[in-house]
Protein backbone atom coordinates (compact mmCIF):
# COMPACT_ATOMS: atom_id res chain seq x y z
CA UNK A 1 0.00 0.00 0.00
CA UNK A 2 1.06 3.52 -0.88
CA UNK A 3 1.72 5.50 2.26
CA UNK A 4 0.00 8.80 2.64
CA UNK A 5 0.25 10.97 5.69
CA UNK A 6 -3.43 11.82 7.39
CA UNK A 7 -2.34 15.37 6.96
CA UNK A 8 -0.32 15.08 4.49
CA UNK A 9 -1.42 18.38 2.75
CA UNK A 10 -0.76 20.47 5.99
CA UNK A 11 2.77 18.54 6.40
CA UNK A 12 3.97 19.60 3.02
CA UNK A 13 2.47 23.50 3.96
CA UNK A 14 4.58 23.68 6.96
CA UNK A 15 7.34 22.15 4.94
CA UNK A 16 6.95 24.72 2.19
CA UNK A 17 7.10 27.49 5.03
CA UNK A 18 10.51 26.02 6.05
CA UNK A 19 9.35 23.66 8.81
CA UNK A 20 12.02 21.01 9.11
CA UNK A 21 10.54 18.76 11.30
CA UNK A 22 7.58 18.71 8.89
CA UNK A 23 9.97 17.81 6.25
CA UNK A 24 11.77 15.19 8.43
CA UNK A 25 8.20 13.64 8.77
CA UNK A 26 7.65 13.29 4.69
CA UNK A 27 11.08 11.48 4.98
CA UNK A 28 9.90 9.29 7.74
CA UNK A 29 7.12 8.48 5.84
CA UNK A 30 8.10 7.79 1.94
CA UNK A 31 11.61 6.81 2.42
CA UNK A 32 11.26 3.71 2.41
CA UNK A 33 8.78 3.24 -0.38
CA UNK A 34 11.28 5.33 -2.41
CA UNK A 35 14.17 2.74 -1.47
CA UNK A 36 12.65 0.25 -2.64
CA UNK A 37 11.70 1.95 -6.27
CA UNK A 38 15.52 2.82 -6.27
CA UNK A 39 16.91 -0.18 -5.42
CA UNK A 40 14.68 -1.99 -8.16
CA UNK A 41 15.85 0.20 -11.00
CA UNK A 42 19.76 0.45 -10.11
CA UNK A 43 20.78 -2.88 -8.82
CA UNK A 44 22.88 -1.74 -5.96
CA UNK A 45 22.36 -0.72 -2.46
CA UNK A 46 24.78 2.08 -1.61
CA UNK A 47 23.88 3.64 -5.13
CA UNK A 48 20.60 3.45 -3.90
CA UNK A 49 21.19 5.15 -0.40
CA UNK A 50 22.79 8.12 -2.13
CA UNK A 51 19.84 8.75 -4.94
CA UNK A 52 17.77 8.92 -2.22
CA UNK A 53 19.17 11.16 0.30
CA UNK A 54 19.87 13.44 -3.08
CA UNK A 55 16.35 12.87 -3.93
CA UNK A 56 15.10 14.40 -0.41
CA UNK A 57 17.16 17.12 -0.51
CA UNK A 58 16.71 18.26 -3.39
CA UNK A 59 13.13 18.16 -2.66
CA UNK A 60 13.58 20.04 -0.26
CA UNK A 61 15.24 22.36 -1.66
CA UNK A 62 12.54 22.93 -4.52
CA UNK A 63 9.45 22.64 -2.31
CA UNK A 64 8.52 25.97 -3.21
CA UNK A 65 7.86 25.12 -7.12
CA UNK A 66 5.40 22.01 -5.70
CA UNK A 67 1.98 22.27 -5.94
CA UNK A 68 0.68 21.34 -2.92
CA UNK A 69 -2.71 20.23 -4.75
CA UNK A 70 -1.11 17.45 -6.56
CA UNK A 71 0.39 14.06 -4.92
CA UNK A 72 3.96 14.42 -3.30
CA UNK A 73 4.77 10.98 -4.23
CA UNK A 74 5.46 10.92 -7.77
CA UNK A 75 7.07 14.38 -7.50
CA UNK A 76 9.64 13.07 -4.86
CA UNK A 77 9.92 10.04 -7.75
CA UNK A 78 10.25 12.15 -10.55
CA UNK A 79 13.05 13.62 -8.41
CA UNK A 80 14.65 10.80 -7.84
CA UNK A 81 14.17 8.78 -11.40
CA UNK A 82 16.08 11.89 -12.75
CA UNK A 83 18.90 11.80 -10.72
CA UNK A 84 18.84 7.72 -11.96
CA UNK A 85 18.76 8.61 -15.39
CA UNK A 86 21.83 10.98 -14.92
CA UNK A 87 23.90 8.82 -13.33
CA UNK A 88 23.19 6.19 -16.09
CA UNK A 89 23.67 8.52 -18.63
CA UNK A 90 27.03 9.25 -17.04
CA UNK A 91 28.00 5.75 -16.47
CA UNK A 92 26.66 3.90 -19.42
CA UNK A 93 25.89 6.73 -22.22
CA UNK A 94 22.20 5.75 -21.42
CA UNK A 95 19.44 6.68 -24.12
CA UNK A 96 15.89 5.86 -24.62
CA UNK A 97 16.15 5.37 -28.07
CA UNK A 98 18.36 2.03 -27.80
CA UNK A 99 15.24 0.48 -26.15
CA UNK A 100 14.36 -1.46 -29.07
CA UNK A 101 17.96 -2.49 -29.17
CA UNK A 102 18.14 -3.31 -25.83
CA UNK A 103 14.80 -5.96 -26.30
CA UNK A 104 16.27 -8.21 -28.50
CA UNK A 105 19.86 -8.01 -26.28
CA UNK A 106 18.70 -9.81 -23.37
CA UNK A 107 21.15 -12.74 -22.46
CA UNK A 108 20.10 -16.00 -23.57
CA UNK A 109 21.76 -18.08 -20.32
CA UNK A 110 22.05 -21.58 -20.53
CA UNK A 111 19.79 -23.54 -18.42
CA UNK A 112 20.11 -24.42 -14.73
CA UNK A 113 19.48 -27.65 -12.80
CA UNK A 114 15.98 -28.34 -13.06
CA UNK A 115 15.43 -26.25 -9.30
CA UNK A 116 11.90 -26.61 -7.51
CA UNK A 117 10.06 -23.45 -8.14
CA UNK A 118 9.57 -22.30 -4.33
CA UNK A 119 9.57 -18.32 -3.80
CA UNK A 120 12.63 -18.10 -2.88
CA UNK A 121 14.10 -19.70 -5.94
CA UNK A 122 11.74 -17.87 -7.93
CA UNK A 123 12.40 -14.56 -6.33
CA UNK A 124 16.29 -15.34 -7.13
CA UNK A 125 15.16 -16.04 -11.15
CA UNK A 126 13.44 -12.66 -11.05
CA UNK A 127 15.82 -10.74 -9.61
CA UNK A 128 18.55 -11.97 -12.20
CA UNK A 129 15.96 -11.65 -14.59
CA UNK A 130 15.31 -7.73 -13.87
CA UNK A 131 18.45 -6.87 -13.48
CA UNK A 132 19.41 -7.88 -17.20
CA UNK A 133 16.42 -5.75 -18.45
CA UNK A 134 16.67 -2.32 -20.22
CA UNK A 135 16.92 -0.12 -17.99
CA UNK A 136 13.81 1.71 -19.26
CA UNK A 137 11.97 -1.40 -18.22
CA UNK A 138 13.32 -2.12 -15.19
CA UNK A 139 11.84 1.89 -14.06
CA UNK A 140 8.55 1.13 -15.49
CA UNK A 141 8.58 -2.00 -13.58
CA UNK A 142 9.98 -0.03 -10.17
CA UNK A 143 7.41 2.72 -10.52
CA UNK A 144 4.55 0.08 -11.32
CA UNK A 145 5.15 -2.46 -8.85
CA UNK A 146 7.56 -0.72 -6.16
CA UNK A 147 6.36 2.58 -6.10
CA UNK A 148 2.11 1.65 -7.08
CA UNK A 149 2.07 4.34 -9.12
CA UNK A 150 -1.23 4.04 -11.83
CA UNK A 151 0.15 4.35 -15.39
CA UNK A 152 -0.81 7.81 -15.61
CA UNK A 153 1.54 8.86 -12.94
CA UNK A 154 4.44 6.64 -14.53
CA UNK A 155 3.68 8.40 -17.79
CA UNK A 156 3.59 12.01 -15.86
CA UNK A 157 7.09 10.81 -14.13
CA UNK A 158 8.65 9.87 -16.97
CA UNK A 159 7.58 12.12 -19.67
CA UNK A 160 6.09 9.49 -22.05
CA UNK A 161 2.66 8.63 -23.58
CA UNK A 162 0.44 6.42 -20.97
CA UNK A 163 -0.10 3.72 -24.23
CA UNK A 164 4.07 3.53 -24.39
CA UNK A 165 3.96 2.68 -20.52
CA UNK A 166 1.72 -0.05 -21.31
CA UNK A 167 3.70 -1.28 -24.10
CA UNK A 168 6.65 -1.28 -21.98
CA UNK A 169 5.38 -2.74 -19.12
CA UNK A 170 3.83 -5.46 -21.63
CA UNK A 171 7.40 -6.27 -22.92
CA UNK A 172 9.18 -6.24 -20.00
CA UNK A 173 6.99 -9.00 -18.37
CA UNK A 174 7.22 -10.74 -21.47
CA UNK A 175 11.19 -10.43 -21.59
CA UNK A 176 11.01 -11.50 -17.69
CA UNK A 177 8.91 -14.83 -18.46
CA UNK A 178 11.13 -15.60 -21.26
CA UNK A 179 14.30 -15.26 -18.99
CA UNK A 180 13.39 -17.31 -16.43
CA UNK A 181 12.01 -20.25 -18.96
CA UNK A 182 15.61 -19.75 -20.28
CA UNK A 183 16.90 -20.14 -16.88
CA UNK A 184 15.14 -22.92 -14.97
CA UNK A 185 14.69 -24.81 -18.50
CA UNK A 186 10.96 -24.73 -17.84
CA UNK A 187 8.12 -23.72 -20.76
CA UNK A 188 5.82 -21.99 -18.97
CA UNK A 189 7.78 -21.47 -15.57
CA UNK A 190 5.62 -18.73 -14.44
CA UNK A 191 2.33 -18.90 -16.56
CA UNK A 192 0.43 -15.90 -17.13
CA UNK B 1 -3.06 -9.68 -11.50
CA UNK B 2 -1.14 -12.88 -12.47
CA UNK B 3 1.50 -14.66 -10.71
CA UNK B 4 4.39 -12.49 -12.18
CA UNK B 5 2.53 -9.50 -10.95
CA UNK B 6 2.80 -11.17 -7.66
CA UNK B 7 6.14 -11.49 -7.70
CA UNK B 8 7.27 -8.35 -8.88
CA UNK B 9 5.58 -6.78 -6.12
CA UNK B 10 7.29 -8.78 -3.19
CA UNK B 11 10.77 -8.97 -2.87
CA UNK B 12 12.33 -8.87 0.45
CA UNK B 13 15.58 -7.74 -1.30
CA UNK B 14 14.55 -4.26 -1.96
CA UNK B 15 13.95 -4.02 1.61
CA UNK B 16 15.68 -0.90 3.20
CA UNK B 17 17.76 -1.22 6.26
CA UNK B 18 16.12 -0.90 9.53
CA UNK B 19 18.10 2.31 10.32
CA UNK B 20 17.36 3.99 6.66
CA UNK B 21 14.90 6.26 7.56
CA UNK B 22 17.20 7.82 10.61
CA UNK B 23 20.16 7.54 8.40
CA UNK B 24 17.69 9.62 5.82
CA UNK B 25 16.86 12.03 8.44
CA UNK B 26 20.74 12.87 9.78
CA UNK B 27 21.44 13.37 6.27
CA UNK B 28 18.55 15.93 5.66
CA UNK B 29 19.80 17.36 9.33
CA UNK B 30 23.83 17.55 8.12
CA UNK B 31 23.37 19.10 5.31
CA UNK B 32 21.09 21.88 6.40
CA UNK B 33 23.18 22.44 8.69
CA UNK B 34 26.13 22.59 6.15
CA UNK B 35 23.79 24.47 4.02
CA UNK B 36 22.29 27.13 6.85
CA UNK B 37 26.11 27.78 7.91
CA UNK B 38 27.48 28.74 4.00
CA UNK B 39 24.74 31.30 3.29
CA UNK B 40 25.28 32.60 6.39
CA UNK B 41 28.94 33.64 5.88
CA UNK B 42 27.66 34.42 2.43
CA UNK B 43 25.59 37.12 4.30
CA UNK B 44 27.97 38.03 6.66
CA UNK B 45 30.95 38.65 3.76
CA UNK B 46 28.51 41.00 2.11
CA UNK B 47 26.74 43.09 4.71
CA UNK B 48 30.89 43.88 5.60
CA UNK B 49 31.74 44.54 2.08
CA UNK B 50 28.82 46.57 1.81
CA UNK B 51 29.62 48.72 4.98
CA UNK B 52 33.89 48.83 3.93
CA UNK B 53 32.17 50.77 0.54
CA UNK B 54 29.64 52.50 2.22
CA UNK B 55 31.50 54.31 5.24
CA UNK B 56 33.64 56.65 3.28
CA UNK B 57 30.53 57.62 1.00
CA UNK B 58 28.37 58.44 4.19
CA UNK B 59 31.30 59.98 6.03
CA UNK B 60 31.48 62.38 2.49
CA UNK B 61 27.74 62.76 2.85
CA UNK B 62 28.15 64.28 6.58
CA UNK B 63 30.34 66.97 5.37
CA UNK B 64 27.42 68.08 2.91
CA UNK B 65 24.67 68.35 4.36
CA UNK B 66 24.14 71.79 6.41
CA UNK B 67 21.89 71.50 9.23
CA UNK B 68 19.82 74.21 10.16
CA UNK B 69 20.93 75.41 13.56
CA UNK B 70 17.17 75.23 15.36
CA UNK B 71 13.79 73.96 14.79
CA UNK B 72 12.32 76.98 16.19
CA UNK B 73 12.35 79.48 14.12
CA UNK B 74 10.71 76.92 11.77
CA UNK B 75 7.96 76.25 13.92
CA UNK B 76 7.32 79.90 15.18
CA UNK B 77 6.88 80.63 11.37
CA UNK B 78 5.19 77.81 10.81
CA UNK B 79 1.94 79.32 10.85
CA UNK B 80 2.67 81.98 8.00
CA UNK B 81 4.85 79.55 5.82
CA UNK B 82 1.13 77.23 5.71
CA UNK B 83 -0.98 80.64 4.29
CA UNK B 84 2.06 80.72 2.29
CA UNK B 85 1.89 77.34 -0.01
CA UNK B 86 3.43 78.50 -2.94
CA UNK B 87 6.20 79.50 -1.32
CA UNK B 88 6.63 75.99 1.14
CA UNK B 89 6.13 73.66 -1.98
CA UNK B 90 9.05 75.80 -3.73
CA UNK B 91 11.04 75.53 -0.51
CA UNK B 92 10.45 71.65 -0.31
CA UNK B 93 11.38 71.42 -3.62
CA UNK B 94 14.41 72.69 -3.69
CA UNK B 95 15.27 70.90 -0.46
CA UNK B 96 14.33 67.80 -1.84
CA UNK B 97 16.34 68.16 -5.59
CA UNK B 98 19.27 69.65 -2.89
CA UNK B 99 19.90 66.63 -0.82
CA UNK B 100 19.49 64.22 -4.26
CA UNK B 101 22.28 65.98 -5.53
CA UNK B 102 24.59 65.94 -2.40
CA UNK B 103 23.46 62.12 -2.44
CA UNK B 104 24.44 61.57 -5.93
CA UNK B 105 27.73 63.49 -5.89
CA UNK B 106 28.99 62.32 -2.42
CA UNK B 107 28.25 58.61 -2.34
CA UNK B 108 28.95 57.57 -6.53
CA UNK B 109 29.26 54.21 -7.38
CA UNK B 110 31.33 52.30 -4.86
CA UNK B 111 28.76 53.51 -2.18
CA UNK B 112 25.76 52.29 -4.22
CA UNK B 113 27.19 48.81 -4.67
CA UNK B 114 27.98 48.76 -0.95
CA UNK B 115 24.51 49.59 -0.56
CA UNK B 116 22.83 46.65 -2.71
CA UNK B 117 25.79 44.21 -0.81
CA UNK B 118 24.52 45.04 2.12
CA UNK B 119 20.53 44.83 1.20
CA UNK B 120 21.32 41.06 -0.68
CA UNK B 121 23.40 40.02 2.61
CA UNK B 122 21.02 41.45 4.59
CA UNK B 123 17.92 39.53 1.81
CA UNK B 124 20.27 36.16 2.19
CA UNK B 125 20.72 36.35 5.96
CA UNK B 126 16.65 36.96 7.18
CA UNK B 127 15.99 34.29 4.20
CA UNK B 128 18.53 31.68 6.03
CA UNK B 129 17.52 32.51 9.87
CA UNK B 130 13.64 33.35 9.49
CA UNK B 131 12.53 30.76 6.02
CA UNK B 132 9.02 30.87 7.16
CA UNK B 133 8.20 34.86 6.15
CA UNK B 134 8.60 33.15 3.02
CA UNK B 135 5.31 31.62 3.51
Amino acid sequence: MKPQHANEKEIIRRAQAGDENAFEELIRVYSPVLYRVVRRMSCDPQETESIVQEAFWRTWRSLGKYNNDAPFFPYLVTIAVNLQRDLWRKEQGYSEIDVEAEFTQVKDTQPGPDRLSEDREVLEYLEDAINQLPLIYRTVIALRYQGEMSYDEIAKTLKLPVNTVRTYLFRAKQLLRKHMEVQNGQAGFIPG
Amino acid sequence: MDRLDLYLAKNPKDEPPDDFQAMVRMHFRRRQRKFRIIRAGVSFSLVCLGIFFVIPGIANLNGHILLPPSGLPILENLGKELLNLEGLFGQSWQGMNGLSYTMQSSLGITSSLGLVAIGLGSLIGIDSFFPRLRA
